[in-house]
């Protein structure tokens, strides 16, 4: 055993036998009894966290040394179980909470808080139940959910195309005063939108579009492609698409547009995929622009919906407010899970070339 | 000789860029939608919310008169404002680099030949796309709260239960903990960057002799500089704007212990109407969020390696 490790070892020691100690204080139920010490205090309030570090130094100290002193095959076996076992700690980490909120939607609302159980001992509907009734407003969770495909959908169908036709431009094109447009357009990736919002509040209440029923304020920017992000992926990707493709197109007589539509769209189109389903999801939870631009309950979308009804039911009715809750996001889930592997392209294709 | 030569190529430049001007006005065309929309969405209402910043816009009243640097001196003497810097700072520097490096680590282990990557990669992934949105937020409230499940977990393990939201010192971490169980995104890119490392540059320095660990340090980190370059500023870019967990989660409570910048912006222009206050806060925020832009992407140069084959145009 090399020196480092023997330090580490008897540091785990030490923290393991502080922990025991702590357990084994005893603390006096009346305050006239003579009470231990402060230190003693201390050690049997943080027993747990004295025991947990003190195994887990422990823990490693032996892995190591055993990993060093064997065979190269048990080492490999060794290194995959702590690999699987990280993966599946960190996994039910990110897993659990999601898996938790859906069982809570069939639970009652004395079980929710008081087990950890996924399984509901006594399974109801009633959160479903109320989530479906009104809360006395002109809205209830359908229309909500009406409401946010109202604008989401218009907003993925004009971004595709918006952003396709400009990144056809950018792509493909040499033209006077292209370089500064471009870094124009770069920049505004890394424009932070709080700084637009309140002159575009302002103007869009100029024009009229705020809470307008067709929610004009979400929908109007996305007609000219001003979702930088978008451009650029297909840009990235359009860098990959041979140029001879077009020159081909060019010489059999396809115009520029019959270039774009015929040659490079099914080309792109994975791509073009992605940038609808990504689009789909920020729209979906976008949560700022519904709050700036619609006012009245009737046309509150989902997200607002989901924040309404936690104000109203905060303290009772917590099944409700998760059953009100998963099915704001189950549409976004279903397309999730259909669509995985676009997801996984989309996020690399902007990013790993450029 | 060489002089012959570099006025042909020079001749053929000049060819090459009229031909390129032909077709050149169809390409201004092209992107003639994005250029105006930049100018209405993007270019006004920047330009604009920077005067703003310099009055004392009212957003019912409307009136505006001229108020100098007051705006600007108020974003850093006024205590709520001085402190909403400081909390931001404080949640873009915890959350960057525990997202990087959280995402990172998982994203080497899954690159090992592990079975079952799909799953966990998916798993792993959800989060980040649903993490936005409202329904997580009010989750997130569900787990954190004083009653909820992570002190239910705190009691089985024998733990004095936190009030987590209510405490000054714990809210902070908790929003900022929201946002790196989302390392999802973060965690494709770098595992996509990593399968594109050569694997006869390991074997190589393997044969050398040099350990994991040094292999990681000399080989992969920096031929995926380039990845946490991007996933560097992107994180930073997002994490400065963060709205969305703070206001729903605890609205910048406890005493404004989760008040971010963004929360001030939205705050005093839509409850108490102070536009010109409004704007002055975005600005800052603008210029910090530039400021580290600007260093990251000056730092480039010392750490970020680009190959020359990657086709870049």
């Amino acid at each position: 055993m090399s020196k480092v490790s023997i330090i580490f070892l008897v540091l785990s020691i030490v923290l393991l036998a502080l922990g025991f100690y702590g357990g084994s204080v005893q603390v006096p139920e009346t305050a006239e009894a003579a009470q231990p010490s402060a230190l003693a205090m201390h050690f049997s309030q943080y027993e747990n966290l004295y025991l947990i570090l003190g195994g887990l130094i422990l823990f490693i100290v032996l892995y190591f040394t055993i990993h060093k002193n064997v065979g190269l095959r048990t080492q490999h076996v060794m290194s995959t179980t702590i690999r699987y076992v990280i993966l599946i700690g960190v996994g039910v980490f990110m897993v659990y909470p999601l898996l938790w909120m859906v069982s809570a939607t069939f639970k009652n609302n004395n079980e929710i808080f008081s087990t950890l159980s996924l399984i509901p001992k006594q399974p109801t509907l009633e959160g479903y139940r109320l989530a479906m009734t009104n809360y006395g407003g002109d809205i209830n969770i359908w229309s909500a959910m009406l409401n946010t495909y109202k604008y989401v959908i218009p907003k993925v169908v004009f971004t595709v195309i918006s952003s396709t036709i400009t990144a056809y431009g950018f792509g493909r094109f040499r033209f006077r005063g292209r370089n500064v447009l471009f870094a124009l357009l770069m920049a505004t990736l890394f424009l932070p939108q709080v700084v637009l919002n309140i002159p575009q509040f302002l103007m869009y209440r100029k024009f009229g579009w705020v809470d307008s029923p067709l929610y004009l304020a979400m929908i109007v920017p996305t007609l000219f492609a001003q979702e930088t992000y978008f451009v650029y992926m297909l840009i990235q990707f359009m860098r990959n698409i041979p140029r001879e493709l077009d020159e081909a197109a060019k010489i059999d007589g396809c115009n520029i547009m019959q270039t774009l539509v015929l040659v490079l769209v099914p080309m792109l189109w994975p791509a073009m995929v992605s940038a609808g389903l990504f689009q789909f999801m920020w729209s979906s939870n976008d949560f700022m622009g519904p709050l700036l631009y619609v006012n009245s309950p009737a046309r509150y979308p989902a997200t607002l919906f989901v924040r309404m009804s936690m104000d109203a039911d905060t303290g009772f009715a917590w099944n409700r407010v998760m059953a009100v809750s998963l099915i704001s996001i189950a549409p976004s889930l279903v397309v999730f899970f259909l669509a995985q592997s676009q997801f996984m392209d989309g996020v690399t294709a902007g990013a790993v070339k450029g | 000789m060489t002089n012959g030569s570099s006025v042909t190529r020079a001749d053929l430049r000049k060819k090459r860029r009229f031909s390129r001007l032909e077709q050149g006005y169809m390409g201004f065309f092209l992107i003639l939608p994005w250029l105006i929309g930049f100018c209405i969405f993007k270019l006004y209402p920047f330009i604009s919310s920077l005067v703003y910043s310099f009055t004392d816009y009212d957003l019912f009243k409307g009136a505006q008169n001229f108020v100098g640097l007051e705006n600007y001196i108020s974003a850093f003497t006024k205590s709520k404002n001085v402190k909403a810097l400081q909390v931001t700072f404080a949640y873009a520097f915890m959350t960057v680099p525990l997202k990087l490096i959280f995402a990172l680590f998982i994203a080497y282990i899954l690159n090992f030949k592990i079975r079952g990557v799909g799953l966990f990669r998916t798993a792993y992934y959800v989060p980040s796309i649903l993490g936005g949105s409202v329904a997580i937020a009010v989750l997130w409230k569900a787990l954190f709260k004083n009653d909820g499940v992570i002190n239910t977990i705190l009691a089985m393990l024998g733990f004095e239960s936190i009030n987590f939201l209510a405490d000054k010192n714990w809210a902070l971490f908790i929003i900022c903990l929201l946002r790196v169980w989302q390392f999802g995104s973060a965690m494709v890119l770098f595992l996509a960057a990593l399968k594109g490392v050569p694997e006869d540059l390991y074997e190589a320095a393997s044969i050398d002799g040099a350990t994991k660990s040094r292999q990681f340090l000399s080989i992969t980190i920096p031929l995926i500089s380039p990845v946490i370059f991007y996933n560097l500023v992107t994180q930073l870019v997002q994490a400065f704007q963060e709205f969305n967990g703070p206001y729903i989660i605890t609205n910048g409570g406890p005493r404004n212990a989760t008040t971010l910048i963004s929360l001030i912006v939205y705050n005093s222009a839509f409850k108490d109407y102070k536009v010109g206050m409004s704007s002055a806060m975005a600005w800052v925020m603008f210029v910090i969020t530039t400021v580290f832009t600007i260093i990251a992407f000056a730092s480039q140069k010392k750490w970020v390696y680009y190959s020359d084959d990657d086709g870049r145009g």
